[in-house]
């Protein structure tokens, strides 16, 4: 990948994101943690 | 209204225009006009993308889902963050690059005149008429609070929003925007809040979810997969990742929002927060649904929450039918009382047996409830056939007027109000951007002043104004607005997606391939729609695919054009 490529830029990151990638891989998490934890809510109230 | 709730109303949104307006004072060219000359930081992009994607509906129609049919309209929005960072690492990196006032500029460098304006042509088309419906939306507000006409509301609601898009242009939006969600958090925690605290004091918020559980309306999560389903989680996570990317991608209405970011990694965090917020979000407005439907086990409510169709059937010939099936409902609505009380107690207790037992009379005593809300729709129905017969958009609203506080009532309906001038707002820039240069620009006049376009764009935007108004007026026939527009979308959305998608990943594949590959696709998709083939959500994927698999056969049997990407 080059230097310049936007994946490599530090702008608009926060500050305990190191890189873009990272930053994906925080959403695609957040997203896998909300459908496991409205899973167990709906086994818990159900 | 009390008078203290118009001045909340009206102050509310005297200060979000007024402020908006101000912010975006001074002089203007094109460039701040349609895209704030690329200078807001990743809040705006992200409070703007979100706010353009949250209207009124959201606010009317997604409590009323919930009310209804529980939280699985959740699933709907699992696709959208995973749509964010497909966005993130290809779509706005070119837009920026290229510099271009509307996604669709790109296709014609990419392809040709053709495909552009094939794309513009859906855009216009599928854009212009939902945002008909967000501006019908919270016209419904006026008409049942005021009982005004829908048509005089429709054209009030659709001039406000227009006063300070004309004037103030893409930053005025993005200004009011940032105070819009602001509002709208704040008011619908303390709208959740309020909810629980009306319950019965020995009624708090897990034994609420309880009830809520028990009678089937925590519903977040489907793993069966049926196409003809219309949420479980494979339809949100595949059909909705396509309908988002789609909308977020190649809708100008969401590309001018992060085309407004100062910088690629700006306009990029913007929609990295959307993707983290916007499913929470959601889910906490489905809360304040079935929260209302826990309220309704407690307290007596309405058969059909419409109130203007049931004053209407009152001083009919039918008013004694009605009278008759109310009494009925009434009855069952004191028997489902004890049996939520009795629910209640065998859970704290808990007996599972009792559980078991209560839990079947509440879900026979709902459907026993549903039958007669059906007889209710069929004389309405006879009463006005041109009637409203789908009461979920009124559920929360009939709510926030009949319990909520002085103060509290006006700050709600301002809530659903300034959520609804968002995304229209948005609408509106995004339809005159797209006239003036994808076709104004483009086929009628090359050369011009600033202040030429700058004017053609605020003709632009009044004309489309007027055409969504005249849209609106036809809204009220189809059922749930929420669902309404987003079958609308999925008519469409699916088809530009996939001729972006080979602008961006086909290389190969030329601009006659694509244009004749979408026209194809777009007739197949109607005729799925049509023939009622699949659930919506699916038509995303189907219409995205066969553009992909057209335009390569075409390109396979008619042979490599001169002119590729």
């Amino acid at each position: 990948m080059e230097q310049n490529s936007p994946e490599n830029s530090r702008d608009g990151l926060p500050p305990f994101i190191k890189n873009w990638p990272q930053m994906y891989a925080v959403v695609i998490g957040t997203l896998f943690v909300l459908i496991v934890l409205f899973y167990l809510m709906m086994r818990y109230f159900s | 209204m009390s008078f203290i709730d118009w001045l909340v109303l009206i102050g509310t949104l005297s200060f979000i225009v007024i402020y908006g307006m101000y912010r975006s004072r001074g002089k203007q060219n094109i460039e701040d006009y349609l895209i704030a000359n690329q200078s807001l930081p990743w809040y705006h992009v992200c409070f703007s993308v979100m706010a353009t994607q949250a209207s009124a509906i959201t606010f009317l129609s997604a409590p009323g889902q919930g009310f209804a049919d529980g939280m699985r309209f959740v699933q709907f929005y699992f696709g959208l963050p995973l749509a964010m960072v497909v966005l993130s690492i290809t779509f706005v990196p070119i837009f920026h690059r290229l510099k271009v006032f509307t996604a669709y500029e790109f296709l014609e460098t990419r392809f040709d005149g053709r495909v552009r304006i094939f794309t513009v042509i859906l855009f216009l088309l599928s854009r212009g008429l939902s945002t008909g419906l967000s501006i019908y939306a919270p016209s419904i507000i006026l008409a049942t609070i005021l009982g005004w006409d829908l048509t005089w509301t429709n054209i009030l609601m659709g001039t406000v929003v227009l006063v300070y898009t004309v004037s103030g242009g893409t930053k005025a939006i993005s200004h009011t925007h940032l105070q819009q969600m602001i509002i709208v958090t704040v008011a619908m925690f303390v709208a959740g809040y309020m909810v629980v605290h009306l319950l019965p004091a020995e009624v708090g918020f897990v034994d609420a979810l309880k009830i809520a559980g028990k009678a089937g309306r925590i519903n977040t999560i489907d793993f069966h997969f049926d196409p003809n389903s219309r949420y479980n989680l494979w339809s949100g996570l595949i059909g909705g990742f396509f309908l988002q990317l789609s909308y977020f991608g190649t809708d100008q209405s969401q590309v001018g929002r992060y085309l407004t970011g100062q910088s690629i990694g700006q306009s990029r965090l913007g929609l990295m927060m959307n993707g983290l917020l916007k499913i929470p979000m959601q889910f906490l407005i489905l809360l304040v649904g079935i929260l209302v439907f826990v309220y309704y086990q407690y307290n007596p409510a309405p058969l059909f929450f419409n109130q203007v169709e049931i004053d209407k059937l009152k001083s009919s010939q039918y008013a004694a039918d009605y009278e008759s099936l109310e009494t009925k409902h009434q009855r069952l609505v004191s028997n489902q009382r004890e049996a939520v009380d009795n629910l209640a107690q065998a859970l704290e207790k808990d007996q599972s047996s009792e559980v078991e037992r209560w839990q079947n009379t509440i879900n026979e005593a709902d459907k026993a409830k549903k039958e007669l809300k059906s007889e209710a729709v069929a004389l309405i129905k006879k009463n006005n056939p041109t009637a409203d017969t789908s009461d979920v958009n009124y559920v929360f609203l009939r709510f926030v007027l009949d319990r909520l506080p002085i103060g509290l009532i006006g700050l709600l309906i301002a809530v659903i109000f300034s959520a609804s001038m968002g995304s229209i707002a948005a609408a509106y820039n995004s339809l005159a951007s797209t006239t003036v240069i994808d076709i104004y620009k483009r086929f009628y006049r090359k050369e011009g002043s600033e202040n030429h376009f700058l004017n053609a764009s605020r003709l632009a935007t009044i004309g489309w104004g007027i055409f969504c108004v005249i849209v609106a007026q036809y809204a009220s026939k189809l059922g749930s607005m929420i669902e309404a527009v987003n079958i609308l979308g999925s008519l469409f959305y699916g088809v530009i997606l996939g001729i972006f998608l080979v602008a961006f990943y086909f290389k190969k594949l030329g601009g006659r391939a694509t244009f004749w590959g979408a026209v194809l696709a777009e007739i197949a998709v109607v005729l799925c729609w049509w023939f009622d083939l699949t659930a919506f959500l699916w038509l995303n994927v189907i219409g995205c695919l066969l553009v992909i698999g057209f335009a390569w056969g075409y390109q396979q049997i008619m042979g490599k054009e001169n002119k590729v990407g």
